[in-house]
């Protein structure tokens, strides 16, 4: 190789031009398949529901005073490529003639099902023994907070809960 | 390599690059043509195909009620994901035409001769092993057009002497394309034929790195022309 090929850049052969370009066009074509790979994988999670609806939950008349109510209903979901219902539960606490709240039974440590105890007078969590009131506040167990309650809406006596989905 | 000892080096070391490097990478090639590149080619197409297939299988559901919806779906609610079918699946028609052309190359230059009649061999294995991946992966959709070509692929089966009808059961699970075939197909298609062409490709790349790439067959004196060319 010629002395001025040399100076001009001491540290470049063909060997060594050719190495970068190899892995170069590797780099791009791993990242060309690459970059959409990670958006395909992730793609379920940028998509989240927007919409929020009122659902009928049931007459406040038919709920005990002092005496948690558990109702289901459900929501409609789009699971992945499939139409489905969801069927999901709630309290409906009923504290005098006018004053109820409407509790959402999904614990807020790790997101299991609780049980309202009639002999205890508690909502219980099984997983790791979360232990709430009946008015959702914690009593014992690692829960971080209360229980969720749902925004209501009272219509003839019919309780109207606002859900997502 | 310089005197700076970086992780790259220090790992290379340790891995025994250097020997890598010589058996793989800079070891010596006759002269030879863009023909002997369609080898590294097909084995490029079936890397796309492997990771291309891997992503596949997060959305697809191989079973009769979801496997068209769970297609439609890649193709238009997930992220690219038209993009990711779409390379598996022209990627497939263009693994099978490359295996040939790599094969047809080799035919004519005469390069199974010995010492490569191995190599030969588990070529045609993995040339069986594409055209299985082919034949399973075209059920897959579970469209009209998946259903007959499985149907009328599994009757040609079924013309065998003697175990004709056996085999064709055999390779439907039943009497009919079903539920089961489709399963079948897909643990064929995602598991045992992607294994069994790893299982052949390595030691046919072994044996392409320890007896080395033949010269094309000139005469010495057509020989010397080329060298001008
Ligand atoms: C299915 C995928 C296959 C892959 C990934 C593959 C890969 C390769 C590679 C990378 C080489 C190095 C030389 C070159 O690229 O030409 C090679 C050589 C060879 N292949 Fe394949 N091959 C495949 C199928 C086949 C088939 C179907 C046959 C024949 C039936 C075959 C027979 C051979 C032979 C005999 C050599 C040695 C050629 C020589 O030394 O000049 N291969 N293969
Ligand atoms: S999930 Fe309820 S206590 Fe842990």
């Amino acid at each position: 190789m010629s002395d001025v090929r040399r100076a001009h850049s001491p540290e470049m052969n063909r060997r060594s031009f050719l190495t970068g370009v190899i892995l170069w066009v590797s780099g791009i074509i791993a990242a060309i398949i690459g970059v959409p790979a990670i958006g395909y994988f992730v793609s379920p999670a940028l998509k989240t529901s927007k919409g929020e609806k009122w659902i009928a939950l049931g007459k406040l008349g038919d709920v005990a005073i002092k005496k948690p109510k558990a109702v289901n209903f459900q929501i409609a979901i789009k699971d992945g490529w499939i139409n489905s219902e969801l069927t999901e539960t709630a309290f409906i606490v009923r504290e005098d003639q006018s004053k109820y709240i409407v509790l959402s039974n999904q614990c807020t440590h790790l997101s299991c099902k609780v049980y309202w105890s009639d002999e205890k007078q508690v909502y219980i969590c099984p997983c790791h023994n979360g232990i709430y009131d009946m008015e959702g506040g914690n009593i014992s167990g690692p829960p971080p907070r209360p229980l969720d309650r749902y925004k209501t809406k009272l219509q003839d006596d019919q309780i109207f809960i606002l859900v997502k989905g | 390599m310089e005197e700076k000892q970086n992780w790259l080096q220090w790992t290379a070391d340790r891995i025994g690059w250097e020997a890598i490097d010589k058996a793989m990478l800079t070891r010596k090639i006759p002269k030879v043509n863009w023909a002997y590149t369609l080898g590294s080619t097909t084995l490029f197409v079936a890397i796309i195909q492997l990771v291309t297939g891997m992503f596949l299988t997060m959305y697809y559901s191989p079973s009769p009620d979801h496997a068209y919806d769970s297609i439609n779906y890649i193709m238009n609610d997930v992220t690219l994901g038209w993009l990711i079918r779409g390379l598996h699946h022209w990627g497939a028609s263009v693994m099978v035409i490359l295996v040939f052309l790599h094969m047809w190359r080799v035919f004519y230059y005469g390069a199974y001769k010995y010492p490569r009649e191995l190599t030969w061999i588990l070529g045609v294995l993995l040339l069986v092993t594409v055209l299985a991946l082919g034949f399973t992966g075209y059920l897959l959709p579970f469209d009209q057009k998946s259903y007959f070509a499985t149907r009328v692929g599994t009757s040609m089966a079924g013309v065998v002497p003697l175990i004709g009808p056996f085999l064709k059961r055999v390779l439907l699970a039943g009497e009919d394309v079903g539920t089961l075939t489709l399963a079948r197909f897909y643990g064929l298609h995602i598991w045992i034929l992607p294994a069994l062409f790893v299982l052949f490709v390595v030691p046919h790349l072994y044996l392409v790195f320890r007896i080395g790439i033949s010269a094309p067959p000139v005469l010495e004196e057509e020989d010397e022309e080329g060298e001008e060319a």
